[in-house]
């Protein structure tokens, strides 16, 4: 209606959108008084018909209403003949008397009519698609102008197969206020009656009130009374399906938005791979739901947006509303859309007909666990927290964290049991937490002597080379000393420890070594000692007493039958320890040592019983270090030789890089690997050395490259040390040179020794120091690969490890196969001080990395043993009996704690006690260091310069 | 030395075998989302409690770290009481719980 109203009389002219057109080419064609009202800018206003009425369609009129008439039937006839009359009427009575610019075209009314008989047929759809009034209607059609006819016809054919889906797309209906002509203007003047122009208007009003009373009676002016059409209106009623609603809605929390966002930017990432999936749609919106869907994880599965909104129960943040009409059919579609909106959840939730999501191995896909993302993590969280809950209190020990305990009250321990060497776990936690309250009286008293006068009571016992007796508190002590008494032997409680402490140190000193026989065990008052008195005293002594305490054992079904070879803590996660496990036994001789697998173990104190990871290697682990600038890069060193880098973030059981034989690899086993930290700005190299012979350096920065920093040249053994073993002369190299010195001896094999061991100088990073097997540790620098720098004789047999000790940068300490120990100072040739205990293979040492004067060694003979040679050089102070071959050792670097292992698999966990004294400056540390030993060498100086 | 297969450790069995034989453990449950419980080795009166209840709260623990902080999630979850402790590992597709007694674990 809308458009027939705006369209009025200029159909003839196109299309009904051009509403401002010119009526002079129609006046004249319809040859009536063709009148014009022009405006001032010269722009037509003529007024015009309110109906459009064209003499030709008058015609048509005339002759077509019998035959619209015929077709009674027709809604569109009816239609037409309904709308005709009036019209014809209207244009008979004319408009304004005298004027004939009403005349208008039927035709063009018609083309009206005919335009919304079309509409109403669009709208009845299919079925009078051959009613008789059809020609009419297509007569009409063609006779306006033709793209108006042709944009009909092709929309009722397109509407024709009108698709559901149309019903939701967007029609664009703008109203407009059709423009508004003005005919006469006459704008109201108001003239103030004191002016002069007041007179002026006063008169024309005058005139013009005279006018109208003239009027009246003027034979020129007539009323008439006159009609304007009402705009044809007709009620019609249709059925249509009852208009039905639905309405969604959706909530998001603030982390629903957050989630949403981050799956947004991540699938924003992974957009471009993913393209061309089926479901290219609207997958920012499937996102969407699938991401506000994951709160209603426990509601049904399928139940629809509005099932996984409600399990949520919280206030709405947005509300999306849809409203759509359809018929039954397309309601089901638009909800199982919505359904399909919400359907992330539903989707994924739905467990049974889900689809796999990990991509399990094929044999467990029936497994309904298998499917179900991050159980195995959970699993391993469950089983770190149950482990937890077992091992709090040794966790709490390691940490050094004392136990809260409500009442104790304090007395004398039980002495057979404190007397127990048997350090199992349970008994020592318990002896451990009754006795805590004293101790850490005590601790609190040394502390305060450490802080305000250096600890006088304890540097005052220093020389005498005795008990630190820095914590000797007063109930500590007499606590300790009953319970001593007990086991240890008849005395007074309070006289025996004095009396019989302060008896080693006079001893120690006054009774010189041995002499010109370091290896043998040197025969000393303390030596006569009950074995068993001492071992007390070193085990269970009172505070102040250095004495170790089992926490547990890292092991489990994986590693049982493994040998422990190497151990290495992670630079970064300090309670992370990497272990390297392989057969050392050679049972099988080295062809089957080879080719038996190695594995490498995480442990870690979240779980005591069970690694984080672990890995098979090909062969047997001998060495292994971390990266300490890439935590995550491990070096390990196998027994046939390779060097593999390991990337343990990517956890696979594959190097990253391994030597092979074109890349130097080792003909031997590694029994040493090391990154070299030379600083950020520079990168770490990897070195390692083997019985080959080679000090080799490794670089990963573009491949796994090698540089040989030395071949271990054999030295001659000589009779005796001394001068002539100098650098020059041993690595001169030349063969005449060789051959003279080897003409004396015996003669070489190979000219080439093997490396067991290396350790690079906190001082200089150039120079490190490599022991060998047959017994010489070298003095070698980067910088020199032909020829040592310095080279100590002493040892009699392989040395194992060599450590630098973190203290004095010029000090290190080497164990050896020939049992013993040995502290070495550059520059001097032969040691400065000699340790042994007992008879067996020393496998590994270490420096206490806290302790100046304190380092432990583990032997194959099952002991653990830790010196303190501040205290004694002849004794350890805390020995421990592992009752199988022990081959390594460390220092944990964050905890008061020592690990080692061996033979049987298992990594024991040792909580030190009065071992470590973190809280010394490190000028108080080598003070006592020093003093330490120029006591020791004092005393054995005549026996070196015996020997010398 | 090494016969057995490797990794026995990332097998989901092996795991759950050893989490049920560690000391003072009651029982475990999985309970996936939808509500079906997929494993467990408590009775079924115990199970179906557990079940029920526990999946509930730990939507609720994890609507409140949540909302608190909508960038962190919920991980675990210990409910410690007089006689057990339970420790429950929700995830976006299961609940897993486990029961344990403390006094057995610890002695």
């Amino acid at each position: 209606m809308l458009r027939q109203s705006q369209t009025g009389g200029s159909k003839r002219l196109g299309k009904s959108s051009s509403r401002r057109s010119t009526r002079s080419g129609m006046g004249g064609a319809d040859g009536g008084v063709n009148l014009q009202v022009i405006d001032d800018q010269g722009v037509d206003r003529t007024p015009r018909p309110l109906v459009s009425l064209d003499p030709a369609a008058m015609r048509y009129g005339a002759q077509g209403t019998a035959n619209l008439l015929s077709t009674p039937n027709s809604e569109a006839s009816e239609f037409m003949f309904l709308a005709r009359l009036p019209s014809a009427t209207f244009s008979r009575h004319g408009g304004h008397s005298g004027t004939s610019s009403g005349t208008s075209t039927p035709l063009s009314e018609e083309d009206d009519y005919g335009t919304a008989l079309e509409r109403e047929r669009k709208e009845k759809a299919k079925q009078d698609a051959a009613a008789a009034a059809e020609e009419e209607a297509e007569e009409a059609l063609r006779r306006p102008a033709a793209s108006a006819a042709a944009d009909d016809k092709a929309e009722k054919v397109e509407l024709e197969f009108l698709h559901e889906a149309d019903l939701d797309k967007h029609v664009y209906i703008s109203l407009e206020e059709t423009q508004t002509h003005f005919i006469l203007v006459v704008p109201c003047v108001t003239v103030a009656t004191d002016s002069e122009e007041a007179k002026v208007v006063e008169e024309a009003n005058k005139r013009y009130n005279a006018l109208l009373t003239l009027k009246q009676a003027a034979d020129n002016y007539t009323d008439a009374e006159t009609q304007t059409l009402d705009l044809l209106k007709k009620n019609r009623e249709v059925q249509s399906a009852v208009m039905r609603t639905s309405s969604t809605a959706c909530q998001a929390t603030v982390w629903d938005i957050t989630d949403t966002y981050k799956a947004l930017n991540s699938a924003g990432a992974t957009e471009g791979e993913e393209a061309g999936a089926g479901h290219a749609g609207l997958p920012s919106i499937s996102l969407l739901a699938s991401a506000v869907g994951r709160g209603g994880n426990y509601a049904s599965a399928g139940a629809g947006v509005s099932g996984a909104t409600r399990s949520r129960g919280h206030n709405s943040n947005s509300n999306s509303r849809r409203t759509t009409m359809t018929n039954g059919n397309e309601l089901i579609r638009v909800e199982s859309s919505s359904a399909s909106v919400a359907g992330g959840a539903s989707a994924n939730g739905g467990l049974p007909e889900g689809v796999p999501l990990d991509s399990a191995p094929e044999e467990s896909r029936h497994n309904p666990l298998h499917r179900l993302r991050g159980l195995l993590e959970s699993l391993e969280l469950m089983d770190a927290a149950l482990t937890q809950n077992a091992y709090l209190p040794k966790l709490l020990l390691y940490r050094g964290i004392q136990q809260v305990v409500q009442h104790t009250p304090i007395t004398p321990l039980d002495p057979s049991k404190t007397m127990e060497r048997d350090m199992t776990g349970t008994k020592s936690l318990n002896s451990g937490a009754v006795r805590s309250p004293s101790r850490a009286a005590s601790r609190v008293v040394s502390r305060q002597h450490s802080e305000t006068s250096i600890g006088e009571s304890v540097r005052s016992r220093v020389p005498g080379g005795t008990g630190r007796g820095d914590a000797m508190s007063t109930a500590g002590g007499l606590n300790h000393v009953m319970s001593m008494g007990g086991g240890g032997g008849p005395g007074s409680v309070g006289s025996q420890a004095p009396s019989q402490v302060p008896q080693a140190g006079p001893s120690d000193r006054g009774a010189p070594p041995s002499i010109g026989q370091p290896h043998q065990a040197p025969s000393l008052a303390e030596s006569a000692w009950p074995d068993e008195l001492l071992q007390d005293l070193a085990d269970l002594g009172p505070d102040g007493v250095p004495r170790i305490e089992l926490l547990w054992e890292w092991q489990c079904p994986l590693t049982t039958g493994a040998h422990v070879s190497c151990m290495a803590w992670n630079r970064k996660q300090s309670d992370l320890l990497a272990v390297g496990y392989g057969n050392n036994s050679f049972d099988g001789g080295v062809d089957h040592a080879v080719s038996i697998k190695g594995m490498v173990a995480f442990w870690s104190l979240k779980n005591p019983e069970f690694p984080l990871w672990s890995f098979e290697t090909k062969s047997g682990v001998t060495a292994l270090d971390f990266a300490t600038y890439n935590p995550n890069i491990l070096a390990v060193g196998l027994y046939d030789g390779t060097v593999a880098i390991y990337d343990i973030k990517a956890r696979q059981g594959i190097p990253a890089m391994e030597s092979d034989a074109a890349t130097g690899r080792h003909t031997d086993p590694v029994w040493k690997v090391r990154w070299l930290d030379r600083g950020h700005e520079r990168d770490e190299p990897l070195i390692s050395i083997s019985t080959d012979g080679r000090v080799t350096q490794w670089s990963i920065a573009k491949g796994l490259e090698f540089v040989d920093l030395m071949k271990l040249k054999r030295v001659p053994r000589r009779n005796q040390g001394g001068e002539g073993v100098s650098a020059a002369a041993v690595s001169s190299g030349g063969k005449a040179v060789a051959t003279a010195v080897a003409a004396d001896h015996d003669a070489f094999i190979s000219r080439l020794t093997s490396g067991m061991t290396f350790d690079f100088s906190a001082r200089d990073e150039r120079i490190y120091i490599a022991g060998t097997e047959d017994g010489w540790i070298h003095k070698c620098s980067t910088s020199y690969s032909e020829q040592y720098l310095e080279s100590y004789q002493g040892h009699m047999g392989p040395v194992y490890n060599i450590q630098w000790s973190p203290f004095r940068k010029d000090m290190f300490i080497s164990a050896s196969g020939d049992w013993t120990l040995r502290l070495w100072q550059e520059g001097r040739e032969s040691a400065l001080l000699l340790f042994q205990a007992a008879s067996h293979e020393i496998n590994d040492v270490q420096w206490c990395p806290n302790n100046a004067t304190v380092f432990g060694d583990v032997t194959s003979g099952g002991r653990l043993e830790l010196w303190d040679f501040e205290l004694s050089t002849v004794k350890p102070v805390v020995t421990h009996k592992a009752g199988m071959r022990l081959s390594c050792l460390l220092f944990s670097t964050n905890s008061p704690v020592v690990v080692c292992g061996g033979e049987n698999g298992a990594i024991s966990v040792f909580r030190t006690h009065n071992i470590e004294r973190e809280y010394d400056t490190l000028d108080e540390q080598l003070s006592r260091l020093d003093e330490t030993i120029r006591a020791n060498v004092m005393k054995q100086q005549p026996g070196q310069m015996h020997a010398a | 030395m090494f016969k057995r297969p490797f990794f026995p450790q990332s097998g989901i069995e092996e795991t759950l075998a050893r989490i049920q034989n560690h000391k003072g453990v009651l029982g475990t449950v999985i309970v996936s989302n939808s509500g079906t419980t997929l494993r467990s080795t408590l009775d079924d009166l115990l199970t179906e409690q557990y079940s029920k209840l526990l999946p509930s709260l730990a939507e609720l623990a994890r609507n409140l770290v949540r909302d608190l902080d909508p960038q962190n999630d919920l991980d675990f979850l210990r409910i410690r009481s007089f006689k057990h402790e339970i420790m429950v590992a929700a995830r976006e597709d299961f609940v897993l719980i486990v029961i344990q007694d403390p006094t057995a674990a610890s002695s």
